[in-house]
């Protein structure tokens, strides 16, 4: 009880003492801020304005309508993809392989899947004989799927205008969009989301799982720092005078960082909810979890450096070396799902790498079963941070300056 | 009796003796100075004193509690370091509350322990005023009253005026001064002879680690011979004249420049009476004549062959 007032009594200076430096709370926040828009516009997904549509063709009917329909879509902004290879005379595609590229690599989102029998009603005009298609799309992109039905009726709706007024005169079909509610429908798709394996590749949740443990790092290497100059300033060695532990002092500093980055990854994920859309909310008990989880981690790490480095360039230069090569293994620079599967393997050593997983796996609506192994394993690296830091700073005051 | 004992401390960084087989006592109410160059172990043995440094060997204890690291022990003693340890941006209340929490100071305790403290060292004007915007002089009061908030009964006081004006220096010796009249002892490190000689009842001179001498400025100038230098201003003096008076005052040493002479009268009884009898005797006439009067600094220049700040 004593020990966590002290440890309180330690943080709550800090944190008073950086709310009277309001250009550096300006300065802690804007980095992060600032290199996710740019990471997170600049891989901006293939969906991107402008760009065609990769979309699988499954095309099961084979006959000129449905050719005809494929034709159709090319001529709408769609790429259509019908070979396994991409090329004109591949493999066909078949559902199972489409289905597997969506789950597992993502070559693309949505398979277009053309049914047999197609051609004897390639329209709702053609009456009840009408089969329409099937889509196949990755649930976590449903707005592609849409984009991608809308191409659909678009490209039939091209097709029987240039086939002009033959079919207006089939009465069935009249009477079936007499009863129809809603928006005229040429083509009926039939859509099936299937769960993804893979990564999400969606730039603005890659890059915020990224940039935030990126950022953290490098917080935690500050308050370290801060922590460095009050040993050499002897600000420590007075409080050490006090009856309070080396152990009081690293907690009350990492307490002081924790608090810290949590408050910069709140401000970095409201500003991507706000400005791209990322759906925090719903994954608002999940990410809390993981962020404690990181922020514990990271702040250990920068205590375990300031408790081990001697001098402030040995921490800039060990520091800066450590946290950049965790974070471009860890995924914070390179999405880890494009990395080979040995640097995947080796970005599980970083601090970066678990918490960019644990994040992706909240986007895959894997809740906390699915962040568990993350959580546990920075926490862990907390726990083993500091108490290391501890015992090397306690070390470090018991044998004096020579230590 | 004693309340601080230090039994023969030892202290080595990479087989440099920073200490080595330091001991002392001081009695409460006593100032005792620690009077040596940089480099000579003062900060260390402060260091072990208070806990912050764990001794290779030796013992240290505050009437009867043993060092090191248990709370009692530390309650029993403040500490001011070499540096001014504030934070900037606090005020001096604030820091004041900061460090008195960590002594389990609270609410109305606290806050009166505070102003108290506050008013002791002169600063309760400005305890509403970031540290930032004092003055050395200021800061190092404050320095002071953080190691007296939870009244301890040791005060261990580590080079507290480095880089402070004289009228700063002589407001805090003042402080100093009434903290010894109130019963506290006080454990001075300087390398300011002037200062240990002003506040320090008894001092030692350490040097390498090593305490050379100890006790008041008296038994130090007397065990030690410090030099004493007779100074004869006279028209005409000779060489053969000065000689001769050397010779009668016990054959010590001497120098003659420009009508000047100085003998080195240390260990000696000599006053100026015999003296100038002595001179008359020979046929000096002085127009001036003086016997300085053994420093610290004399002492020191006796025990190590060299100057305090060499």
């Amino acid at each position: 009880m004593r020990s966590m007032r002290i440890i309180l009594v330690l943080a709550g200076r800090q944190l008073r003492i950086l709310a009277r430096m309001p250009a550096i709370l300006l300065v802690i926040f804007l980095p992060g801020i600032v290199m996710y828009s740019v990471f997170t516009k600049i891989f901006e997904g293939p969906a991107g304005v402008g760009r065609p549509f990769r979309t699988a063709v499954i095309d099961l009917d084979n006959t000129p309508q449905s050719r005809e329909l494929i034709d159709s879509l090319k001529k709408c902004n769609v790429t259509a993809i019908r070979t396994e290879n991409e090329a004109p005379d591949g493999k066909p595609l078949t559902v199972e392989s489409a289905t597997h590229q969506i789950r597992k690599e993502g070559k693309y989102r949505v398979a277009v899947v053309i049914p047999n029998g197609f051609s004897e009603a390639p329209s709702t005009l053609n009456g009840r004989l009408h089969k329409g298609v099937r889509l196949i799309y990755d649930e976590t992109q449903p707005m592609e799927a849409e984009a991608v039905t809308g191409l659909l009726q678009l490209a039939t709706g091209r097709l029987l205008f240039e086939k002009t007024f033959k079919i207006l005169g089939n009465e069935a079909s009249q009477e079936k969009n007499e009863d129809a509610d809603g928006p005229v429908r040429l083509l009926d798709v039939e859509k099936a989301g299937i769960a993804i394996e893979r990564m999400q590749i969606a730039s603005k949740h890659t890059f915020l799982a990224g940039v935030v443990p990126l950022f953290l790092l490098f917080a935690s290497m500050g308050a370290a720092r801060g922590m460095l100059e009050e040993l050499h300033g002897g600000g420590i060695r007075r409080l050490l005078a006090a009856p309070i532990s080396p152990a009081h002092v690293l907690l009350g500093q990492q307490l002081y960082a924790f608090v810290l980055a949590m408050l910069q990854c709140t401000v970095m994920y409201v500003y991507a909810w706000l400005v791209f859309g990322v759906a925090i909310w719903a994954i608002a008990g999940g990410l809390l979890t993981l962020t404690v989880a990181t922020c514990l981690a990271s702040t250990g790490f920068g205590m375990l450096l300031a408790s081990f480095c001697r001098t402030g360039e040995q921490l800039d230069a060990i520091g800066t070396t450590v946290i950049l090569a965790m974070s471009a293994v860890g995924g914070s620079m390179v999405p880890r799902f494009i990395m080979p599967a040995f640097m995947v393997k080796l970005g599980l050593f970083t601090i970066n790498g678990w918490s960019y997983d644990g994040f992706i796996a909240l986007i895959r609506n894997e809740g906390f079963a699915g962040i568990a192994p993350s959580c546990l394993v920075l926490l862990g690296v907390a726990a083993a941070c500091a108490t290391i830091g501890s015992l090397l700073l306690a070390r470090r005051f018991r044998m004096g300056p020579g230590a | 009796m004693s309340l601080l004992q230090v039994s023969n401390l030892h202290k080595s960084y990479n087989h440099l003796h920073a200490v080595a087989g330091v001991s002392f006592s001081i009695e409460s109410g006593e100032i005792f100075g620690l009077l040596g160059p940089n480099g000579a172990g003062k900060s260390t043995t402060i260091n072990i004193i208070a806990a912050l440094i764990r001794p290779d060997s030796g013992s240290v204890a505050i009437d009867g509690t043993a060092c090191c690291t248990s709370a009692a022990y530390k309650r029993r003693l403040g500490y001011v370091p070499q540096e001014v340890s504030l934070a900037d941006k606090l005020t001096a209340r604030e820091n004041l509350r900061l460090i008195g929490q960590l002594y389990d100071l609270r609410g109305s305790p606290l806050k009166e322990r505070v102003e108290r403290t506050l008013r002791a060292v002169g600063l309760a004007e400005r305890a509403d005023d970031l540290v930032s915007t004092f003055s050395g002089g200021m800061k190092r009061r404050l320095n002071i009253a953080g190691a007296l908030l939870h009244e301890p009964e040791l005060l261990l006081l580590d080079e507290p005026t480095a880089g402070v004006d004289p009228q700063a220096r002589a407001y805090i010796f003042e402080i100093i001064e009434h903290l010894a009249t109130e019963g506290r002892a006080v454990l001075y490190t300087t390398h300011y002879m002037e200062e240990a000689q002003r506040l320090c009842r008894r001092t030692a001179i350490i040097d390498h680690g090593k305490i050379l001498a100890a006790g008041t400025l008296a038994e130090l100038t007397q065990a030690n011979c410090a030099k004493r230098d007779l100074v004869i201003q006279a028209d005409s003096l000779t060489s053969d004249k000065i000689g001769k008076l050397a010779q009668s005052l016990g054959d010590v040493s001497w120098t003659l420049e420009e009508n000047v002479a100085h003998l080195n009268v240390a260990c000696m009884d000599v006053s100026l009476v015999r003296v100038l009898h002595a001179a008359d005797e020979i046929g000096i006439r002085p127009t001036g004549i003086s016997i300085s009067e053994p420093t610290l600094e004399t002492v020191f220049l006796e025990l190590t062959g060299r100057a305090l700040r060499e």
